[in-house]
């Protein structure tokens, strides 16, 4: 049973619709990919499924139905705008988030120190959040998200703000997350982290769906023939079926005629006495069907 | 709605142990106390009063003579004069004791005084101010002489009716001692004490959400609570403060009062109505509630700190209007203006305080002004409430009252 079903929501702001009849269904113990341009509406959909945007039409379960006082306290959120008192010490801040997310202040107070040792922060839980660099706050913030145990993690562009080092150490985070079964939906633009992080992802652009699924279904999806192939010698001028050879530093790039397959390219390589060093199907990448999709959508006739 | 408690304890945390509320919360109180006690203790010993020293200090010691060439003076009663003047037979005699320094001048009394009324001092240092400030003793002294010499026609003179005022209606009655100046201005302070204090309170409220909106940590707190119980916890937590706030400098004040008694003649004779005062508290809630709210609401769809506090004269005019009419209120605090004020919730906060300071008020006004007060704060705070959206609360526009108390007041 999904953690969270969307069907079909649909708002409207003023004459601009953010969101138009949007669906989709996040499981448990898996990472889900909220993807989409600026402004295609995905905030407004977290919003929605967070009930602090009403959706004019269509309907969110969530935690095996609508969402409630209680259910707010089961879920963690780290919102695009980050925010935190800026005028408080770290620690009465952090304790008033977690407090407001039901936590009794004991327990609050039991778990506050791992969390900010693990995020390097203990040194400066005395100081106000407005002295620690922008880096440590995105740390603290991610704290507020995750201190009460949350079984829905939503998340919006986690690694933003933060250096090679912190950004492994949230990506374990999210992992060591989702292995323990936790629900987690993620914004991000970072196609890159979707690759290594998403089992599953939604794409949204002007308020619309563009793609749903699988990461692997998805890539399978758009992927063509072409292969990749790093040699030890040249390639002849021509080979039975490759249309097209584009250079590409360190590999180079066979677009086949149609019809051709991959294994039928290899054939042609074998036989033409290339010294193949490497081959490979050309999956195109997150960040290449992001762009073919959304621009695709935006000049449909082209 | 379960976590207003919550949003209240934290506002009332935060703000209490923030440093410049604690300092404010102390020094106000502690500097009237710490000169107070200055003054004590280089008084201490004295016989007299400290304020008797220092016109005592003042005072110059040496006498004035009297050469009257009219031979109108024929009396220098001690009672009247105190020694501080002195008959002299001739103006030679009189000059003699000048240079040597025992007078501080001489007044000589033209010989035609009756026709003319010429009176000339004559004295080593003469200012703008000598006639003004040194004339009183010998025109006591010479209206004692035109009246034959009568002690009992003299006083009668100078203090010529016992006045006394009685009220049609008791109940209205001003309670403050006339007799001592003092008590004129005990409205004054009290009408710029609750002006001040509602202000200060609710200008918290403004910060308090306005803030949230600039630090952007609005979005997480109403993914984790409603925005009502929000509000409603805001209103709760920092109305407390600031009835800490009243509680604590009220309290202070009463006691630097009795304390400063003993030391300042002008204070001693002071008379607030403190039972009149314990009103203070509903009327200043119910206040708060109003114009907090109205705050609340201001930074609920202000974009930022800055752009709220160029908004806040628009929400404070009525308060201003009060603290304007102060001089109507005091004059005539059972004046039909006065009643007025004292009854419109929006001005009643202070209209009210002012005439409770004054002396009594019928105690169906109170309650008028009390209920009406609770009326209007339930109604402001459900409109307020309706700014506490998440739409309004994630987004910031221009402030027009207009369209504030149309969304307020819409259905």
């Amino acid at each position: 049973m999904p953690t969270i079903t969307v069907e079909k929501i649909s708002k409207t702001f003023g004459t601009t619709k953010a969101v138009n009849d949007v669906s989709f269904e996040v499981n448990p113990g898996e990472i889900f990919g909220l993807l989409g341009p600026n402004g295609s509406g995905k905030t407004t959909s977290i919003r929605i499924l967070l009930d602090i945007y009403k959706a004019d039409s269509g309907r969110v379960d969530i935690l095996g139905g609508t969402m409630d006082e209680e259910k707010k306290n089961r879920i963690g959120y780290l919102p695009e705008e980050r925010g935190l008192y800026q005028d408080v010490p770290l620690e009465t801040c952090l304790v008033y988030l977690a407090t407001l997310k039901g936590m009794k202040k004991a327990e609050i107070m039991n778990k506050l120190p791992g969390y900010l040792e693990k995020f390097d922060l203990a040194a400066h839980k005395k100081k106000k959040v407005k002295e620690l660099s922008k880096g440590m706050q995105q740390k603290a913030q991610l704290i507020a998200t995750l201190i009460h145990d949350p079984e829905v993690i939503i998340i919006d562009e986690p690694f933003s703000a933060l250096d090679p080092v912190n950004t492994q150490l949230v990506k374990d985070l999210l992992i060591e997350q989702r292995n323990a079964g936790k629900t987690i939906v993620m914004c991000t633009h970072q196609m890159n982290q979707v690759e290594m992080l998403c089992d599953r992802i939604v794409l949204i652009h002007n308020g619309r769906v563009l793609l749903y699924g699988g990461l692997q279904d998805i890539r399978e999806q758009f992927s063509t023939n072409e292969v990749l192939i790093n040699t030890g010698n040249g390639l002849p001028g021509a080979l039975p079926g490759v249309l097209e050879i584009r250079d590409e530093g360190t590999v180079k790039r066979l677009i086949p005629e149609d019809g051709v397959t991959p294994k039928q390219l290899l054939n042609s390589l074998v036989s033409a006495g290339v010294d193949l060093k490497t081959f490979e199907i050309a999956t195109p990448t997150m960040d290449e069907i992001f762009i073919k999709v959304v621009q695709e959508d935006e000049n449909p006739h082209e | 709605m379960r976590k207003f408690w919550k949003v209240a304890r934290h506002e009332f945390l935060t703000t209490v142990t923030r440093r410049s509320f604690l300092l404010a919360l102390i020094l106000v109180p502690l500097v009237p106390a710490l000169l107070l006690g200055l003054f004590n203790l280089l008084n201490r010993g004295n016989e007299n009063n400290l304020m008797e020293i220092f016109a005592r200090e003042v005072a110059n010691p040496l006498p004035f003579g009297v050469y009257d060439q009219s031979g109108l003076i024929k009396d220098y009663p001690d009672w009247l004069t105190k020694g501080a003047l002195i008959e002299m037979k001739d103006e030679a005699t009189a000059r003699e004791a000048v240079s040597s320094g025992r007078l501080q001048g001489f007044y000589k009394i033209d010989a035609n005084y009756l026709e003319s009324g010429r009176v000339v001092l004559i004295k080593p240092e003469i200012s703008m101010f000598t006639g003004v400030a040194q004339s009183e003793g010998v025109t006591d002294l010479i209206n004692y002489n035109l009246m034959g010499s009568s002690q009992d026609l003299y006083l009668r003179y100078t203090n010529p009716i016992q006045f006394e005022a009685s009220p049609i209606n008791p109940e209205t009655a001003d309670t403050r001692d006339t007799s001592n100046m003092a008590n004129f201005f005990v409205p004054y302070a009290i009408t710029m004490f609750f002006y001040f204090i509602i202000i200060f309170s609710s200008s918290m409220m403004l910060n308090s959400v306005a803030k949230e909106k600039e630090n952007r940590v609005m979005e997480v707190l109403i993914s984790s609570t409603d925005p009502l119980s929000l509000f409603v916890g805001k209103i709760i937590g920092l109305s407390s403060v600031g009835l800490l706030q009243v509680l604590v400098w009220l309290g202070s004040a009463i006691g630097l009062m009795r304390v400063a008694g003993k030391s300042f003649d002008v204070l001693r004779g002071i008379v607030i109505p403190w039972s009149s005062l314990a009103w203070a508290i509903p009327i200043f809630l119910l206040g708060y509630f109003i114009y907090g709210s109205l705050m609340a609401g201001l930074g609920a769809i202000s974009t930022n700190l800055k752009e709220a506090n160029q908004s806040v004269f628009i929400i404070t005019i009525p308060l201003i209007f009060a603290l304007l009419s102060m001089g109507q209120l005091i004059q005539a605090p059972n004046g039909t203006i006065s009643v007025v004020l004292s009854l419109v919730p929006f001005t009643s906060p202070i209209a009210m305080m002012t005439r409770l300071s004054i002396g009594k008020v019928p105690l169906a006004q109170i309650l008028i002004c009390i209920v009406l007060l609770a009326v209007m704060a339930w109604l402001i705070v459900n409109g307020v409430a309706k700014l506490f959206r998440a739409q309004t609360l994630l987004t910031g526009q221009k402030f027009k009252i207009g369209s504030f108390l149309k969304t307020m007041f819409a259905r």
